[in-house]
């Protein structure tokens, strides 16, 4: 009896106390949304400290990365352009799957676009190393400590994003089926269109 | 098993993963595996 | 109608605590996003999906496999060193007492219908699990660099991550298709299996349980017998649902229910590592 009174306690603390830490520590993450779901972020010039998940209309944030090739890349230097962004991890099988498509597609290299496939958090020598294996020659960013992936938050990836003149145009989450080329390429030129 | 065994290897064991443990930790595993818990791939899970 | 509450066991409780310990990120189920805080880098003993939204740690089995798909590039030292080390401390303890997925299919087991008793051809069948554990969540992950147990078999996966991923995100429900629709058939059939059959996925399926079974025998904590005691009247293993030859073999869960039966209270809970007394 004295065991279950006590067992029934502990379950107790557990769970204020937890219920407690959980809305304490979410609150501090950057990329949590729901702390600025009320205030319209990414278009001011002061970096706001959280970006919430993004829509279909929103201002996409700026952002620099190092690409493999040793340039740099800065959203806002295409802004008069529709920019395709990928986010993307050698250890993802669905976004390795569609890696090919993205080389089909910067081949063709549709006038007034721009791809770039952002690696999420991992090092430098295994994009490189991913890379030369597999012979990528579209751009690819790095972005090991994850501040470009904190400005476009998601819970998973591949993810997608088309912008154009700034404005994120079109989300895909996950690898689109059943033929991602077919999916981006109508998107792209869609959005050329517009 | 016999006690003598069963000790060494136990201890052998104990000792094994507290190096494997620090050794990750060291050369970034746990980064790697937050990174991949926090930003999962949905057909992995079998949304797809 | 029995009076009162149902008893509770203190092994119950502690599973529950485990069960809301590891999904204790309550605001994720309720806008479907998963926690993004450091402690994600952290394995939890059981069997519980990262992708769930209320996960605060990482399931051990899914960064196990994640980790195999680039270890072309990066030995998983980490993972690797947090298997072993819970393995070694409480091997099978922690699928009676710390693995939510174990909690649910025990009580789902409650519901009174007949019941399957264990038998030759489950004991045939629990070897499945190392089969599993060999195929789906180490050479799939190896050689076709794709998570196999969570993308194809993994139940614990889709009841606590695909489910109420899918549930609240729109852009994921347009995304599903056969995958998804396997899965979800896969668990029904474990669930409704479980009510008839005990612990039928940690018996036959599970890889976690199939690794933490390798450390039973050296396990630091959980059941032992004292075999001065011991009468070999095998009461402990007669009255095991799982499909235990004897006392803390593989299959044994360390739930302690043999405890209570041994006539000669032989069997107990405690620390058996190294220089614990009758360590043989």
């Amino acid at each position: 009896m004295k065991i279950r009174t006590i067992a029934a306690a502990l379950v107790l603390c557990t769970l204020l106390s937890l219920s407690g830490c959980a809305s304490g520590s979410s609150g501090n993450k950057s990329s949590d949304r729901s702390k600025d779901d009320d205030t319209k972020t990414t278009t001011e010039e002061a970096e706001p400290e959280y970006y919430r998940e993004l829509m279909v209309g929103d201002t996409a944030p700026d952002f620099t990365v190092e690409l493999t090739n040793g340039d740099t890349f800065t959203l806002s230097d295409h802004n008069d352009e529709v920019v395709m962004i990928n986010f993307w991890a050698t250890w993802c099988p669905p976004c390795r799957g569609e890696m090919p498509d993205f080389e089909m597609i910067t081949n063709e290299n549709p006038t007034g676009f721009t791809f770039v496939a952002i690696n999420q958090c991992e090092t430098k020598a295994m994009v490189d190393a991913f890379a030369n294996e597999n012979g990528y020659t579209f751009n690819i960013g790095y972005d090991p400590d994850g501040a470009v992936l904190n400005k476009y938050p998601t819970d998973g990836i591949p993810y997608t994003v088309i912008i154009k003149n700034g404005v994120v145009r079109r989300l895909f989450l996950g690898a689109p089926s059943p033929d991602p080329y077919e999916v981006y390429m109508t998107a792209i030129k869609e959005c050329l269109a517009e | 098993m016999n006690g003598k065994v069963r000790t060494a290897v136990a201890i052998v064991l104990f000792v094994a993963a507290a190096a494997l443990i620090v050794v990750g930790i060291v050369s970034g595993d746990f980064s790697d595996v937050f990174n991949k818990a926090r930003m999962i791939c949905y057909e992995c899970i079998g949304i797809g | 109608m029995k009076k009162g509450f149902p008893k509770i066991s203190f092994r119950r409780y502690t599973q529950l605590i485990a069960a809301v310990l590891y999904n204790c990120n309550f605001k994720g189920f309720i806008d479907s996003s998963i926690y993004k805080g450091e402690t994600k880098g952290v394995c939890v003993p059981g069997l519980n999906c990262y992708s769930c939204p209320g996960a605060v740690g990482a399931c051990p089995l899914g960064s196990l496999q994640s980790a195999l798909l680039s270890s072309k590039y990066k030995f998983p030292y980490y993972v690797l060193g947090t298997l072993l080390l819970f393995g070694l401390l409480f091997g099978r303890f922690i699928c009676g007492f710390l693995c939510p997925f174990g909690l649910i299919q025990e009580l789902l087991y409650l519901i009174p219908t007949p019941k399957i008793k264990k038998n030759k051809i489950t004991g045939i069948l629990s070897k499945l699990k190392y089969v599993i554990l060999a195929v789906f969540a180490v050479a799939i992950p190896l050689i076709w660099l794709m998570p196999g147990f969570c993308k194809f078999i993994c139940p614990a996966g889709t009841l606590e991550g695909g489910i109420p991923l899918v549930i609240g995100n729109e852009q994921l429900q347009s995304s599903i298709g056969f995958l998804f629709y396997w899965k979800l058939s896969l668990l029904a059939v474990f669930l409704i299996l479980c009510v008839f059959c005990y612990r039928t996925f940690c018996r036959f399926i599970c890889p976690l349980g199939a690794i933490y079974s390798f450390f039973n025998p050296v396990s630091f904590f959980g059941v032992k017998v004292d075999m001065k005691k011991c009468t070999n009247c095998n009461a402990c293993v007669k009255c095991c649902k799982m499909d235990v030859k004897k006392v803390c073999d593989g299959e044994c869960i360390q739930c302690g229910e043999c405890i209570r039966k041994c006539p000669e209270k032989a069997i107990s809970f405690g620390y058996k590592g190294p220089f614990s007394k009758g360590h043989d």
